[in-house]
């Protein structure tokens, strides 16, 4: 039988190819998202106008504070609790460890480290289930 | 922070200076960026999503990059942690266990039209495949993209003799695996 050994073979590349001209215009689709983004749009300057406008926004400040009256008091009935807001974080958004750390002050992670406590052999159980910890524990 | 680094940084921050320092950052890191994200999701077009997300976050977070690692390792952080988190995303809404998830990426990649690997590529991908999640990683890192261990230390915050370990467990496993099949 014969072995095949990576170092005695000549290198082996990934084999990937991509569309062609991909790279060209990605710059430009970027710049495009980006442009969309929300914090983008609030960066522009929208000036307010004289006259009949200050009637209209009047009226629509009328509305809108009978509006959010009526919906704050509706909705204190539909915060969802822990659970649900877990489950959407875990399932439905894209969320990662690199977004949480970015929102979250050292406050909160005392807060959350706090609340879990997690004892010695549980994690001697962890570690002996889990053998991809095994390069680390032989550093 | 590496003066390099900082003035980078600077031109990304300075609305005025803004759009042109973006771009130029693109082009410079979008090769080996898709590189390392197409090695990790495999299909093309699931690629050029999580690259692009990744810019995207990139332009989001740059004024609370703290310089503590390198521009560089910060960025590729980024893609890796998107590339992990998409593909976690994926199985959970196909719904799949591990086995079959792999067994599904690979038949989607022998489909692909953007993958030309001939029988040793083919096989060697099949054997990467089935290691475990971080030393697929670490695998794909040092051998496809030729990352230095160093740099792959400050991008996974592990240390380099654990990577030196896990890449070493793999290149044991693909050769057992490869040996197997070829035989």
């Amino acid at each position: 039988m014969k072995e095949f050994k990576l170092d005695e073979t000549k290198k082996i590349n990934i084999g990937f190819k991509t569309p062609e001209g991909y790279f060209d215009s990605l710059e430009d689709r970027i710049m495009q998202r980006i442009n969309e983004l929300p914090e983008a749009k609030e960066t522009r300057i929208i000036p307010l106008y004289r006259r009949k406008i200050w009637m209209y926004a009047t009226a629509a400040m009328i509305v809108i504070a009978l509006g959010t009256a009526f919906f704050l008091e509706k909705s204190v009935d539909d915060v969802p609790d822990h659970e649900v807001l877990e489950n959407y974080l875990a399932y439905q958004t894209s969320l990662n460890q690199f977004d949480l750390l970015n929102v979250l002050d050292t406050e909160d992670i005392r807060a959350i480290q706090t609340e879990l406590p997690v004892e010695d052999k549980d994690i001697e159980a962890f570690i002996s289930d889990n053998p991809d910890f095994e390069p680390i524990l032989t550093e | 922070m590496i003066l390099e680094d900082r003035e980078i940084v600077a031109k990304l921050l300075d609305p005025a200076t803004q759009d042109v320092a973006f771009r130029e950052l693109i082009s410079e890191y979008k090769r080996p960026l898709y590189s390392h994200i197409r090695s990790i999701v495999i299909d093309h077009d699931d690629a050029d999503d999580v690259l692009q997300n990744t810019f995207v976050k990139v332009f989001q977070h740059v004024k609370g990059f703290k310089g503590e690692s390198r521009l560089f390792s910060w960025v590729y952080r980024i893609a890796t942690n998107e590339a992990l988190t998409f593909i976690r995303q994926k199985k959970r809404k196909t719904g799949i266990g591990d086995e079959a998830s792999h067994e599904r990426t690979f038949q989607n990649l022998k489909a692909d039209t953007y993958f030309d690997g001939d029988e040793i590529q083919t096989k060697l991908l099949e054997a990467v495949e089935k290691l475990p999640d971080k030393q697929k990683l670490v695998f794909r890192m040092k051998y496809f993209e030729e990352l230095k261990y160093e740099e792959m230390s400050e991008i996974l915050g592990t240390s380099v003799g654990a990577l030196k370990a896990s890449y070493h467990h793999a290149v044991k496993k693909i050769e057992d695996y490869v040996t197997r099949e070829r035989n």
